[in-house]
C-alpha cells in the first residue's frame, strides 16, 4: 500500500512539474509572439508616406474614368430609369469627393493599369480595358464560385436583403440569387469609388483613436455611412442589369 | 579646487576625446547659430535697434547633444555659485549655463573658436534683453540720428556698425582678455563673466543712474537711452532709403518710406503674437479653418491659442518672414489688400517643392510638435500622423499667424 502511495505521490509530483513546464513553455511562446507583434507594430508607419494629398484635378479625372465604368455596368439599363440613376450617381460622387477631401488623399482610380490616360484611348480600346477589369472582378468573386460557395461567401452581407425580399413575397431561391448579385455589385461599386488602399485608409481613419482626438472623426463616420447607403441603393439597380 | 562645473567639463573632454565627431558637431552647431545671426544682421538696416532671433531651440539641442540635461547644469552651477545666485533668472537659465560651460571648455582646451562663439551667442541674448528693456519700440531713424550726431567718437555705438560687430569685435575680445585667465584658474569666475557681460552691455544703454529729486525716480545721466529719448522728444531723425525703385519711373517717395517695412511688420506681428497669451479667436475664423482642414474646432482653438507663447518667438518670426517673402509684401497696405489671403493660399499653403515651402514645413512642424506635447498632451502623436494630415495641421498654424498679422497691421 505504501509503495502504491509513494508511486502515486511521485506521479503527482511529476505531473505537476510537467504541467508547470507546459504552462511556462506556453507563456514563453506567447511572450515571444507578443514581443514579435509589438516589434512589427513599431515598425509600421501606418501609411504615413503612402498617400498624396487631395487633388481636385485628380478627382475630375477619376470621375471621367468612373463614368466609363458605369457606362459598362449600366449597358442594359432601361432608358426610362436613366435620369434617376444619373441623379443617384451624381449624388454618390458628391459624397465620394467629400470623403476624399475629408481624409485628404488623392482620388484613386480602380483597376490594374487603369489611369486617366485611358481617356486618350479610342472608345473601343477604353471599353475593352474596362470590361476586362469588370469581368476579372466578377469572375474572381462570382462566376468562378459555385452556387453554394457564393451563398456562403456573401451570407453575412445578403441575409438581410434576402429576408426582406422573402417577406415581400419573393421566391426564396430568386431572392438569394438577387441578394448575392447585389452584394457583388455593391463591392464593385465601392471598389470603383475607393480602390483597396483608399478604402482601407478611410476605414482605418474611421477607427483610429489618435485621428479622432484631432480631427472631426464623427463627421467622417457620417459621410461613410451616407456613402454606404448610397452604394447599397445603386448596387440594387446595377444588379438588375447585369 | 572643487568645482561641479569643472566636473562637467571633464565629462565633456572625455566624451569629445572618445568621439571627435561630437566635438565637430558642437562646433558646427555654434558656427551655424553665429552664421544665422550674421545673416539676420546683414539683411537688416535697423542699426542699433536690431534685435536678434534668439536661437533658443538650437541651444537647447546643444544641451541634448552634450548628453546633459538642464537639471545637470542647474545643479552644477548651484553648487559652484551658491543657491542665492540661482534666485536670479539669468543665472539659472540653461541657455547661459551651457554656453558658459562650452566657453570654459574652449578656454581650458585652448579652442578659441568654441570659446568665442559660445560667448558671442550668450551676448546675443543679453543684447536682446537690454535692448527690449530700454528701447522696446526703437525707431531706427531716431537711433541713426543719435549714433551719427549725438554720440562722440569714444562712444562704442559710434565705433561699430551695429550690435553684431559691437558684440563680436569689442565685447568678446575685451571680456576674454580680462577674464579668460581668471576662469582658467577658477571656473567659479564664470559667474563674474556672465555678470560683467550683462553689466557692460547694460552700461551702454544707461549710465550713472541718479534719483531725480523732483520725481523721486532713478534717471540715467548718460547712455544711449538718454540721448535717444532726447532726440525723440525733439523729433530728430534720419531716414535712409534702402529699397530700389520697382517701376520705370524710378523709386518714388512711397518706395523709400516702405523701405525695410517687411522687417518692421514681422517684428511687430511676432511681438503681438508672442506677447498676448490670452488672445481669443473669432468663431468665424475657426469655422473656416475647420471647413478647410476637417480638424475639430476644439483642436483648432487649442492650437491657435498655444501659438501665443514667447517660447515660439524665433519660429513665428521665421514663418512670418517666409509668408511675407512668398506673398511679395512690400508695405502694410499689401497685407490689408483683399487679394492677400488668396496669395497666401496660393503661394504659401498650396506651395510645394521649393526651398521656402520646405523651410516653412519644418518650422510649422517644430511648432506643432511642441504644441502637441505641451498643449494637447499628445507626445509623439504628431509624428504618427500621415504627411497629408500634417499638411492640414500646418494649415492651422499658417492661418492663425496670418490672421494675427492682418489683425495687428490692418487694425
Amino acid at each position: 500500500m505504501d509503495m502504491f502511495n509513494q508511486q502515486e505521490e511521485q506521479l503527482m509530483v511529476e505531473s505537476k512539474e510537467t504541467l508547470s513546464k507546459i504552462v511556462q513553455a506556453k507563456k514563453m511562446k506567447s511572450e515571444t509572439e507578443l514581443q514579435e507583434v509589438s516589434k512589427n507594430i513599431a515598425r509600421l508607419d501606418r501609411g504615413k508616406y503612402f498617400f498624396e494629398d487631395y487633388d481636385q484635378v485628380a478627382y475630375e479625372g477619376k470621375v471621367r474614368v468612373d463614368t466609363l465604368y458605369y457606362d459598362q455596368l449600366l449597358q442594359k439599363l432601361e432608358e426610362g430609369m436613366l435620369p434617376n440613376v444619373q441623379k443617384a450617381i451624381i449624388s454618390l460622387y458628391t459624397t465620394i469627393n467629400n470623403i476624399y477631401e475629408f481624409v485628404n488623399i488623392k482620388p484613386d482610380i480602380y483597376g490594374k493599369g487603369i489611369n486617366v490616360d485611358i481617356l486618350n484611348d479610342s472608345i473601343e480600346t477604353s471599353r475593352r480595358k474596362l470590361s476586362k477589369v469588370i469581368y476579372e472582378y466578377l469572375d474572381r468573386n462570382f462566376y468562378s464560385l459555385t452556387a453554394s460557395q457564393r451563398k456562403e461567401k456573401y451570407f453575412d452581407e445578403h441575409k438581410d436583403l434576402t429576408k426582406t425580399l422573402v417577406n415581400e413575397g419573393a421566391d426564396l431561391e430568386d431572392a438569394m440569387i438577387f441578394s448575392v448579385k447585389t452584394c457583388v455589385m455593391e463591392n464593385i461599386v465601392r471598389n470603383i469609388a475607393f480602390p483597396f488602399s483608399a478604402w482601407s485608409r478611410v476605414k482605418f481613419l474611421c477607427e483610429d483613436h489618435d485621428y479622432g482626438k484631432i480631427f472631426d472623426q464623427h463627421d467622417l463616420l457620417a459621410l461613410v455611412e451616407t456613402f454606404e447607403k448610397k452604394i447599397n441603393s445603386l448596387a440594387k439597380i446595377v444588379a438588375t442589369c447585369v | 579646487m572643487s568645482s561641479k562645473v569643472h566636473e562637467l567639463y571633464d565629462k565633456l573632454r572625455t566624451d569629445f576625446h572618445a568621439s571627435p565627431n561630437l566635438e565637430r558637431q558642437v562646433l558646427q552647431d555654434l558656427s551655424r547659430i553665429i552664421a544665422n545671426a550674421y545673416t539676420q544682421s546683414i539683411g537688416s538696416d535697423e542699426g542699433f535697434c536690431f534685435k536678434f532671433n534668439l536661437p533658443i531651440m538650437a541651444v537647447n539641442k546643444l544641451i541634448t547633444r552634450l548628453g546633459l540635461t538642464p537639471k545637470d547644469l542647474l545643479e552644477a552651477y548651484k553648487a559652484d555659485w551658491g543657491s542665492r545666485a540661482m534666485t536670479n533668472n539669468m543665472h539659472k537659465d540653461p541657455y547661459y549655463q551651457v554656453l558658459l560651460l562650452l566657453m570654459y571648455y574652449g578656454i581650458q582646451e585652448r579652442k578659441d573658436i568654441i570659446r568665442d562663439n559660445a560667448l558671442l551667442i550668450l551676448l546675443l541674448r543679453i543684447w536682446n534683453g537690454r535692448k527690449s528693456k530700454f528701447l522696446k519700440f526703437c525707431d531706427k531713424r531716431i537711433m541713426k540720428y543719435v549714433v551719427s550726431h549725438m554720440c562722440n567718437k569714444r562712444h562704442l555705438f559710434a565705433r561699430y556698425d551695429g550690435p553684431m560687430s559691437l558684440l563680436k569685435d569689442y565685447y568678446v575680445p575685451t571680456l576674454m582678455k580680462t577674464y579668460a585667465d581668471q576662469v582658467k584658474r577658477d571656473p567659479k569666475k564664470l559667474q563674474r563673466v556672465l555678470e560683467q557681460a550683462w553689466g557692460r552691455i547694460h552700461q551702454q544703454f544707461v549710465q550713472q543712474g541718479r534719483i531725480n529729486i523732483k520725481t523721486g525716480k532713478s534717471e540715467a545721466q548718460g547712455g544711449i537711452l538718454r540721448m535717444y529719448m532726447k532726440a525723440k522728444k525733439e523729433g530728430l531723425t534720419i531716414s535712409t532709403p534702402t529699397i530700389s525703385g520697382m517701376g520705370d519711373e524710378g523709386p518714388s517717395f512711397g518706395d523709400y518710406t516702405t523701405a525695410n517695412n517687411r522687417d518692421e511688420i514681422i517684428n511687430s506681428a511676432t511681438d503681438f503674437i508672442t506677447m498676448n497669451p490670452k488672445t481669443t479667436y473669432p468663431q468665424k475664423l475657426i469655422s473656416e479653418v475647420n471647413r478647410q482642414t476637417r480638424i475639430s474646432v476644439k483642436t483648432i482653438d487649442a492650437i491657435l491659442k498655444a501659438l501665443h507663447n514667447h517660447q515660439y518667438y524665433d519660429v513665428i518670426h521665421d514663418v512670418l518672414s517666409i509668408v511675407l517673402s512668398r506673398t511679395n509684401v512690400l508695405q502694410k497696405a499689401d497685407i490689408c489688400s483683399p487679394t492677400f489671403l488668396g496669395a497666401v493660399k496660393k503661394n504659401v499653403i498650396s506651395s510645394k517643392n521649393n526651398a521656402d515651402a520646405r523651410k516653412l514645413q519644418k518650422l510649422c512642424n517644430i511648432l506643432l510638435k511642441e504644441i502637441f506635447i505641451n498643449t494637447l498632451s499628445l507626445p509623439d502623436a504628431y509624428d504618427k500622423f500621415s504627411i497629408t494630415h500634417q499638411i492640414q495641421l500646418r494649415t492651422v498654424i499658417v492661418s492663425g499667424i496670418v490672421y494675427n498679422l492682418r489683425k495687428i497691421i490692418c487694425k
